[in-house]
């Protein structure tokens, strides 16, 4: 997943994480974000674009991941690639990069993250969808009877 | 850190789910469940389904055990069968297929034939009977009726509809609405009866059939009024109208052996009419897949099941690999859908059968 370097001189825009910490990123793969684009048609030239609800953590990935669509080939084996990355991430790294996708506004991103967990979910009880998610279950005992007793054929 | 699961964007990761999961996490929590059964829920996965996971819908009912049987079909070249349905009714044998919508199947007991329609969602397992209409057909009304069922995109809704047209140059409509299980008539002056269609054809929101001196008529659904007059090439003398991967299309038949597939690339626009096939053989078509366009058609007399694929153009045979016969074959566009969950509760006229 090394992003690949060129001997172009291209132009870079300069991105600042929740925490402060500044990234410089090439032009074309920050403009995968629909949110920079339009932030960069609010302030002028050289300004730096602030991010305050990413983490440089989470915002260092993004960055990973859009310069990888924007420069290698071909972009299904990279798609595979960050598949495989997310599937088997911690929890909290997959979600921040869920609710930072959806910020940003970077649509393959965000569609290929959530495919993950939906994947996750697939064939699970609900038990162990409260119990993976941390989920309260505030369903009183009779109301999940009921459901469970109008869908019992969905549990076989 | 406890993980904090991103709750503002479950829909956007449960619409990624098929249905069978998503009738198991209603009993997750209370909001899941209120968001899973949520007509704004229902639609978003209908939306996400429609563009991702098109099957096919087969009733297939056998010559010699005079039996029938629903499955899905993947909408493929070779048509593989994904799985069996089970039809929860015992007078099967006289039913058949309108339209499908939205994963909703619309079936009527051709026994009695304007007396009993069903609307069957297989995915929920959910099957509801329509009320009959207050008004009684005659005889004579009865030979002249088209009947048509479609997702009204302007409400939200689901209508299904009976078209007479007694000989005085009007049109009488009879119209069931899902939302509040009543129908409602209406009369129009008009002289765009249908020519010939037993089923109108229904496609975004508006129903067609074919009326005289070539026109393609089509009633929209949400305004409940005549929209759209397709006219149809000038060189074709007889043809059926149907749906071919998302556009109108129009089937001529010629000289009985020859066939050939017209599809209206640009919807109301008379020169987008464009000629994409023709096949030669003496069968009837059964149905058209909706994202591969594979045609099948029934063969005389061995009575098996032929498909004609338009990416390779060659035809396939017997490609259900059927172990008799079949009297008819019926198929649908079918995807999976959450339609219907709700039903029952707040249309009282509509009783399930036994499941």
């Amino acid at each position: 997943m090394a992003s690949s370097s060129t001997s172009e001189q291209k132009k870079k825009i300069r991105l600042k994480s929740a925490d402060n910490e500044l990234f410089d990123v090439d032009e074309d793969a920050a403009l995968q974000s629909e949110t920079i684009k339009n932030l960069l048609q609010e302030i002028s030239g050289d300004q730096i674009v602030p991010l305050p609800n990413v983490t440089s953590k989470i915002l260092a990935k993004v960055i990973e991941y859009c310069s990888n669509m924007c420069e290698l080939d071909p972009i299904i084996s990279v798609n595979k690639q960050w598949e495989s990355f997310f599937k088997n991430c911690d929890q909290d790294t997959l979600f921040d990069t869920i609710l930072a996708a959806n910020y940003l506004s970077i649509k393959s991103l965000l569609d290929l993250t959530c495919k993950c967990v939906a994947d996750m979910m697939k064939g699970k009880t609900p038990e162990e969808i409260r119990e993976k998610f941390h989920i309260v279950n505030d369903l009183t005992s009779e109301e999940e009877a009921k459901i469970r007793a109008e869908i019992s054929w969905a549990f076989e | 850190m406890a993980t904090h699961f991103p709750v503002d964007l479950l829909p956007l990761i449960l619409v990624r789910l098929p249905v069978k999961s998503l009738l198991r996490f209603r009993c997750v929590s209370k909001s899941w469940n209120s968001l899973i059964t949520s007509s704004y829920f229902i639609t978003a996965h209908i939306n996400h389904n429609d563009a991702n996971n098109c099957h096919a819908l087969l009733r297939c009912y056998y010559l010699e055990t005079r039996e029938d049987s629903y499955a899905l079909h993947s909408d493929n070249n070779s048509l593989d069968k994904i799985t069996e349905l089970d039809f929860p009714s015992e007078t099967r044998e006289f039913f058949h297929i309108i339209d499908c919508a939205n994963g909703v199947v619309c079936l009527m007991d051709s026994y009695q034939r304007y007396n009993t329609v069903l609307l069957w969602n297989p995915s929920i397992r959910k099957f509801l009977t329509l009320p009959n209409s207050n008004y009684e057909l005659s005889t004579d009304e009865l030979m002249n009726t088209t009947l048509g069922f479609g997702f009204d995109t302007l409400n939200n809704d689901y209508k299904f509809i009976r078209i007479y047209h007694p000989n005085n140059g009007t049109l009488k409509m009879d119209i069931f609405t899902l939302s509040t299980g009543c129908w409602t008539d209406i009369e129009i002056r008009s002289s765009l009866a249908p020519v010939k269609t037993e089923v109108a054809t229904y496609l975004d929101g508006v129903l067609h059939w074919l009326s005289y001196n070539k026109l393609i008529v089509g009633f929209n659904l949400g305004k409940e009024k005549f929209t759209e007059k397709l006219v149809l090439p000038a060189e074709i003398d007889d043809c059926f109208i149907g749906v071919w991967r998302g556009s109108l299309s129009a089937f001529e038949t010629q000289d009985r052996d020859t066939y050939k597939l017209w599809v209206m690339k640009e919807y109301g626009v008379r020169e987008s009419w464009t000629k994409m096939f023709e096949i030669r053989g003496s069968w009837i078509v059964r149905g058209i897949t909706r994202d591969r366009g594979l045609m099948l058609f029934q063969t005389f007399p061995s009575r098996y099941i032929d498909a004609y694929d338009p990416e390779t153009r060659h035809t396939k045979h017997d490609i259900l690999h059927l172990k008799e016969p079949l009297i008819s074959l019926e198929m649908t566009p079918y995807i999976e859908s959450l339609v219907l969950l709700n039903e029952g509760d707040n249309v009282p006229t509509l009783e399930p059968l036994g499941i």
